[in-house]
């Protein structure tokens, strides 16, 4: 597989996150689009680095404190959404809207 | 030299000032003081009339303070510092503890010494001054027993009156000043006749009229009526060495100025003739011994004014001299009687002269002066004064010898009744001895002053006043003047106290003085009030309520401008302030947080875009 694959990749992904992102309205929805595009992103650092300077290990290293902090928002992110669906049967955006206030 | 001169007006002036300072402490020390006060102004007055210093100041920028003295300033000064001597002996004795001593002492030398002032000055500055102070202390001295309102209110009519004339000496200082020759010349009294036309003229009419204002002539006599309402002792000093004499003294002193104006030496000359023969009358017609010696006083300052006038400069003087001398024994005498026996209503004092001998006797020398009568003062003094008439116009001799003869039948009448037969008086308070003293001064006074009237004494007075060519008086002068006087006196004698046979509106007109305070009540008081009523009434109905008026429309305005301009320009900030933050509210309203209606927004807007970019196209 050559680097212009995985970008192209990349780029569907992310350009599939960011549709999910935009159209849908439920919480769940919209992070799994959020999820997607982070997943585009950290699919093209990753084949740059691959491709373009794979001496350098710092390059590893970052995008490792790229998934971790992914991981570490979504845990947050679900356990947000959990509470307030227990807390208040709301699993849509519109139903949250108070939270701007 | 000058020191002598400076001594001679300070030192009456500032004992008499610290006299009144003192005040009521002073009482009991203030007649001790006083006497040697004008004891030692005396010596000083004779020392400098022999010697004619000058002194001088530094005053204003080109004007300094003058004092000189001269022939004639040495002669009055010798003149009101005797008098004024002879009148405090009298005042020391005859003024109990009871009165406030010090307050009239204080006056009297203050008085006196503005009069010192007045006849050195030789600047109108310094004579201003001595005028004004002068006036000041007569107002303070004719109302010396202010509890009566009645004799404050007669000095407020001789100040207003006498101060009313003094704005002439003020036209005057200010014409001098004008015209060029006042300012070289430093507003010198000699520099005066060199003015130039028509400032000249300016200055002889408010120096006239200052003078005769000053001197009570026609038709400013009556404040010599109502200033005998004070102290007789005042009235004394005031009729003879002061005040009256000052104005006849300044037009003596400028009798070049009258010359040099070409009318001012014929209005003098004929107003003292006038005063002369009227006011005679009016003394004539008086019940009053005081004011029929006040109106007399009116009438002989009037034979002054008229040999100023006359140009008689050394006649004027000598009358004045002895007159000085004759009037205030008259007043001093009918002073004591008034304290003795209580009155000064002729009728009342029938035999007046036999109770008290030695006092009747000087009356009767003063007034037998007075009438004009040989060998006594008054009558050679007057004949020397009068050649000067006779020189200027047979008419205005002949108004003198009227003058004259109205003067012996004045005199004659009050001593008529002072030599009744005597009356009753169980009453009659004693006179102080005291008192006496002064009065028989004065009586020798009156018949030594005849000599200097007759060569060779009268050469040296000549000298003495530096007044050449003047007119002598031939020996038919005298005797028709003390033939006239004689008759005129004899048949007012024999006479007596029978009522004219003149109609009763002729009588009361003179009794009254003429009606001139009527008349100046009618002529300058009324008006002048009238003005100021309308002028308070202007005041209160025009400016006052225009005052009040723009208030109150500025509090209108204020109120409107509140009511319609704050409130509209209050209520456009509102609204714009409303409309902002309506207008905040609204573009929030977009702003969601929820992208999926961003994403419904961008769209929306890029298909209108797209919609406009066709139609565009």
């Amino acid at each position: 597989m050559s680097l212009e694959l995985f970008l192209l990749l990349a780029a569907a992904l992310f350009s599939v996150g960011l549709f999910g992102a935009l159209t849908q309205q439920s919480i769940v929805m919209l992070m799994m689009g959020l999820e997607l595009m982070l997943g585009g992103v950290i699919l093209a650092a990753a084949a740059a680095w691959h491709y373009i300077a794979p001496a350098a290990a710092e390059g590893q290293v970052l995008i490792v404190v790229a998934v971790t902090a992914m991981a570490l928002e979504m845990a947050i992110g679900f356990a947000v959404v959990t509470a307030l669906f227990r807390s208040r049967e709301i699993d849509m955006t519109d139903m949250a809207a108070e939270l701007k206030e | 030299m000058s020191a002598l001169l400076w001594a001679l007006v300070a030192l009456p002036l500032g004992a008499g000032v610290l006299l009144l300072a003192v005040g009521r402490r002073a009482d009991r020390a203030a007649p001790g003081i006083a006497l040697a006060v004008a004891a030692a102004a005396l010596g000083l007055a004779v020392t400098t009339a022999f010697r004619h210093p000058s002194a001088r100041a530094p005053f204003l920028d080109g004007l300094p303070m003058r004092l000189t003295v001269d022939g004639l300033s040495g002669l009055l000064a010798v003149t009101v510092t005797a008098v004024t001597l002879v009148v405090l002996l009298f005042s020391a004795t005859e003024f109990g503890s009871g009165e406030a001593r010090a307050r009239f002492f204080g006056l009297m030398l203050l008085f006196a010494g503005s009069m010192l002032v007045t006849v050195t000055a030789a600047t109108l500055p310094v004579l201003l001054m001595g005028w004004e102070v002068m006036g000041a202390t007569s107002w303070a001295l004719i109302g010396y027993w202010w509890r009566d309102p009645e004799r404050t209110s007669a000095a407020d009519t001789a100040f207003l009156t006498t101060r009313t004339a003094d704005l002439g000496l003020y036209l005057a200082a200010g014409a001098a000043l004008a015209s060029g020759s006042g300012r070289n010349s430093s507003l010198s009294l000699d520099g005066l006749a060199r003015a130039e036309e028509p400032w000249l003229s300016f200055i002889t009419a408010g120096v006239v009229v200052a003078a005769l204002g000053k001197s009570a002539q026609l038709p400013f006599s009556f404040w010599l009526s109502k200033a005998m309402r004070g102290p007789s002792p005042v009235s004394a000093l005031l009729h003879s060495a002061t005040m009256v004499v000052a104005g006849a003294y300044l037009l003596l002193r400028t009798g070049p100025l009258l010359d040099a104006s070409g009318w001012g030496d014929d209005v003098v000359v004929w107003t003292g003739a006038a005063t002369a023969v009227l006011l005679g009358l009016v003394a004539v017609a008086q019940t009053d011994l005081k004011q029929l010696l006040a109106a007399s006083s009116c009438a002989q300052i009037g034979f002054m004014v008229l040999a100023a006038g006359a140009g008689a400069t050394t006649g004027g003087t000598l009358q004045l001299v002895a007159h000085a001398a004759a009037k205030s024994l008259l007043f001093l005498a009918a002073g004591a009687w008034l304290t003795a026996l209580g009155t000064q209503q002729l009728p009342a004092l029938l035999g007046a002269a036999r109770h008290h001998r030695t006092v009747g006797t000087a009356f009767t020398v003063a007034a037998l002066s007075l009438a004009g009568l040989p060998p006594l003062s008054l009558w050679a003094a007057k004949d020397v004064l009068l050649a000067g008439a006779l020189e200027r116009s047979p008419w205005l001799y002949a108004a003198g010898l009227a003058g004259a003869l109205l003067s012996a039948v004045y005199s004659a009448k009050a001593l008529w009744f002072v030599w009744r037969p005597a009356v009753a008086r169980p009453d009659a308070g004693r006179i102080p001895a005291g008192a006496v003293g002064p009065l028989v001064l004065l009586a020798f006074a009156c018949v030594a002053l005849v000599a200097p009237a007759f060569p060779p004494m009268l050469d040296s007075v000549d000298r003495v006043l530096a007044a050449s060519g003047q007119p002598s008086p031939h020996v038919w002068e005298f005797a028709l003047s003390a033939g006239l006087a004689l008759l005129a006196a004899a048949v007012a004698w024999g006479w007596g106290a029978r009522p004219l046979p003149l109609a009763a509106r002729v009588k009361s007109g003179f009794a009254d003085w003429l009606g001139l305070e009527r008349a100046a009540h009618v002529l300058l008081v009324a008006p002048t009030m009238r003005l100021a009523r309308a002028a308070a009434a202007f005041d209160d109905k025009v400016l006052d309520r225009a005052v009040d008026g723009s208030a109150s429309a500025a509090v209108r305005l204020a109120r409107w401008t509140d009511d319609v301009v704050e409130r509209s320009v209050d209520g456009t900030v509102g609204a714009v302030a409303a409309g902002t933050r309506a207008l905040g509210r609204w573009a929030r309203r977009p702003q969601t947080g929820q992208l999926h209606q961003y994403l419904a927004q961008a769209v929306a807007a890029f298909t209108v875009l797209a919609v406009v970019l066709v139609l565009v196209r």
